[in-house]
């Protein structure tokens, strides 16, 4: 066989065992995360439960453990995968459809957008499917604008990319401090105020469940388009003439990309920095082509957000809600990257 | 085989761009078109590769109305060279050459086997096999054009068209890339190239087209549209059309400016 050929499969080889290896990882952090907590499930006992489930026999283990393992930290784990596989896939996909390394779920304004309508929705006191649509709804528009206005600026297009959506976070924020502000302060200011901290505590199964379908069906596609993000990235007229139908695959990827975002954001309220931070990482791990790339980070995010929810759930008593954690984690890190690499 | 543009009458909103303009090139030829800035070469390029509306006129190829076609046949018609860019991402030389493989690949699929041979064919003909294995960011002006050649190339295109091919490169560079044109040329591609420098016309083209304000000025061959006069027209400055002997005995044409103030010595 010729030598190009023969490199290429070897680098298509690493890669395929580098994404094997991330999904390994996630295997083990899943089942490590029932150990930990307040009432830590040793792995066999975890296999017993599961066993007697599926199996249908008496485990004569306590009932309060099962109850803890099924009901609260089940739905707690698999969140913290979908979720934050979620956030860097949609990340990872902007960034590739927008050709811009710097913009993230949070910067384009879909985790604003999103956490707009879900706290609307949460006002007119609507379940969790007017949250889910609500939040959909709202954060599609935040970037269709935020886009609409970076393309009518007349300046760098990576820069007014940024800025405008810092325009558009900025208005939403403002928006939800309005829908606090008249909300009722003893039911709905704090569940409102709570669920934006960003956590994952205290996902119940029917929400994981409508939460989990839109975020399966719009990474799936993005996954399935992965390879065309690598035209996109070299601008729409270059993509067009190799063959392309731009306008509407940057739809597709547009409305996955948002659905997941704010699938996400209206279970676990606003969680930052993940779509901006993971996409990089797995950038530096298995290089910019988004075949490996887009696998890559919906793993490492996966693996990210369940290593600091563990990080949650132990460092105190008090459990600190997740979104404060990816920030304080998430701009320090994003830093060292930056000042690691010339060309990001 | 053969592209025809006939008649092209296209702009932007209110603005018509080109106001009628003919131009064909078959197997085998090099089309040069000059023309000052804002003259519309690359609405015409755009009009050709089907990224703007014509609003009269037609593109034929081999008598099929390129106009007609979907994205994914136009590409595997007229393969489309860019000036060089600085791409978001690092890419390595080959995923950014597959990339020409899209209209190949179903939407939901990878590329395979069968595009990784087609990128080595290509690869091992420009002999860039030492490229591959670096990221398209770190190469050079010209090496960026081969791989962006190379690109066009795994399309599978009958006609090459690009958009001035020698541009930000240095004098051996763009010499180069030119010679690979001439080869491409000669191994049964239509060429069409946009270019500042009339000796690109004189010295590598088999027809040249000058555009001035969206209008055609000439079309022919380059020895005989390449004039004092025409330059004069297009650019507004004076120049001598020169022949010369090169050292090999071949006697080729050259355009020299007439402004030239005498240095001191």
């Amino acid at each position: 066989m010729n030598p190009f050929l023969t490199n290429e499969a070897r680098r298509r080889g690493v890669n395929s065992l580098l994404l094997i290896l991330l999904l390994l990882v996630i295997i083990f952090l899943f089942i490590i995360s029932f150990a930990l907590g307040r009432y830590p499930t040793a792995p066999r006992d975890l296999l017993t439960m599961i066993g007697s489930r599926l199996f249908n026999y008496s485990h004569g283990l306590p009932d309060v453990l099962e109850t803890v393992v099924f009901n609260v930290r089940l739905p707690r784990i698999i969140a913290a995968i979908i979720v934050g596989a979620a956030l860097s896939a949609a990340g990872a996909a902007y960034q590739g459809l927008f050709r811009n390394p710097l913009i993230s779920p949070d910067i384009m304004g879909a985790s604003a957008g999103a956490g707009l309508g879900a706290a609307v929705a949460i006002y007119l006191s609507l379940g969790p499917l007017g949250v889910q649509v609500y939040a959909f709804i709202f954060g599609l528009s935040a970037v269709m604008i935020t886009y609409g206005i970076s393309t009518r600026m007349r300046s760098d297009p990576t820069l007014s990319l940024i800025l405008s959506g810092i325009m558009m976070g900025s208005v939403f924020s403002a928006l939800i401090c309005l829908i606090k502000y008249v909300a009722d302060p003893f039911e709905k200011l704090p569940s409102i105020t709570f669920w934006m901290m960003g956590s994952l505590s205290g996902i119940n199964p029917p929400e994981l469940a409508v939460t989990a379908l839109p975020i399966i069906a719009g990474t799936a596609v993005l996954l399935l388009l992965r390879w065309r993000l690598n035209a996109l990235t070299f601008g729409d007229e270059e993509a067009m003439t190799m063959g392309l139908n731009v306008t509407w695959l940057r739809m597709v990827i547009i409305v996955c990309a948002t659905l997941v975002t704010s699938a996400a954001v209206s279970i676990t309220g606003l969680i930052g920095w993940v779509g901006l931070v993971i996409p990089h990482l797995a950038r530096m791990l298995v290089g910019p082509d988004y075949k490996v790339l887009l696998p890559a980070s919906v793993l490492m995010g996966a693996i990210y957000l369940l290593l600091v929810d563990d990080i949650a759930r132990l460092a105190s008593s008090l459990e600190i809600p997740i979104g404060i954690l990816t920030s304080l984690l998430g701009v320090p890190f994003f830093l060292y990257l930056f000042s690691q690499r010339k060309e990001i | 085989m053969k592209l025809e543009a006939t008649n092209i009458h296209c702009g932007y909103n209110n603005k018509i761009v080109l106001k009628g303009v003919d131009l064909s090139v078959s197997t085998g030829e090099i089309l040069c078109i000059l023309g000052p800035n804002g003259s519309g070469k690359s609405t015409l390029f755009k009009a050709i590769l089907g990224l703007i509306k014509v609003q009269e006129g037609r593109v034929m190829f081999n008598n099929q109305s390129l106009l007609k076609m979907s994205r994914s046949q136009v590409a595997r018609i007229i393969g489309y060279v860019p000036q060089t860019h600085d791409p978001p991402f690092p890419f390595k030389v080959t995923d950014v050459i597959l990339i020409g493989r899209t209209t190949y690949i179903g939407t939901f699929s990878s590329p395979s086997a069968e595009d990784y041979d087609a990128v080595e064919e290509v690869v091992a003909s420009l002999k860039i096999g030492h490229l591959c294995h670096k990221a398209y960011t770190q190469l050079s002006g010209g090496e960026r054009q081969l791989v962006l050649i190379a690109r066009a190339l795994v399309q599978n295109p009958k006609v090459l068209v690009m958009d001035e091919p020698t541009a930000s490169l240095d004098y051996g560079n763009q010499l180069m890339v030119l010679e690979h044109v001439q080869e491409l040329a000669a191994s049964g591609l239509a060429v069409i190239m946009i270019s500042h420098m009339p000796e690109h016309a004189l010295l590598y083209s088999n027809r040249a087209v000058l555009l001035k304000n969206g209008r055609i000025h000439g079309n022919g061959i380059p020895e005989e549209i390449v004039t004092e006069d025409n330059m004069k027209l297009l650019y507004g400055i004076d120049t001598t059309i020169a022949s010369v002997t090169l050292n090999s005995g071949q006697l080729i044409k050259v355009c020299v400016p007439e402004q030239v103030k005498s240095k001191r010595r």
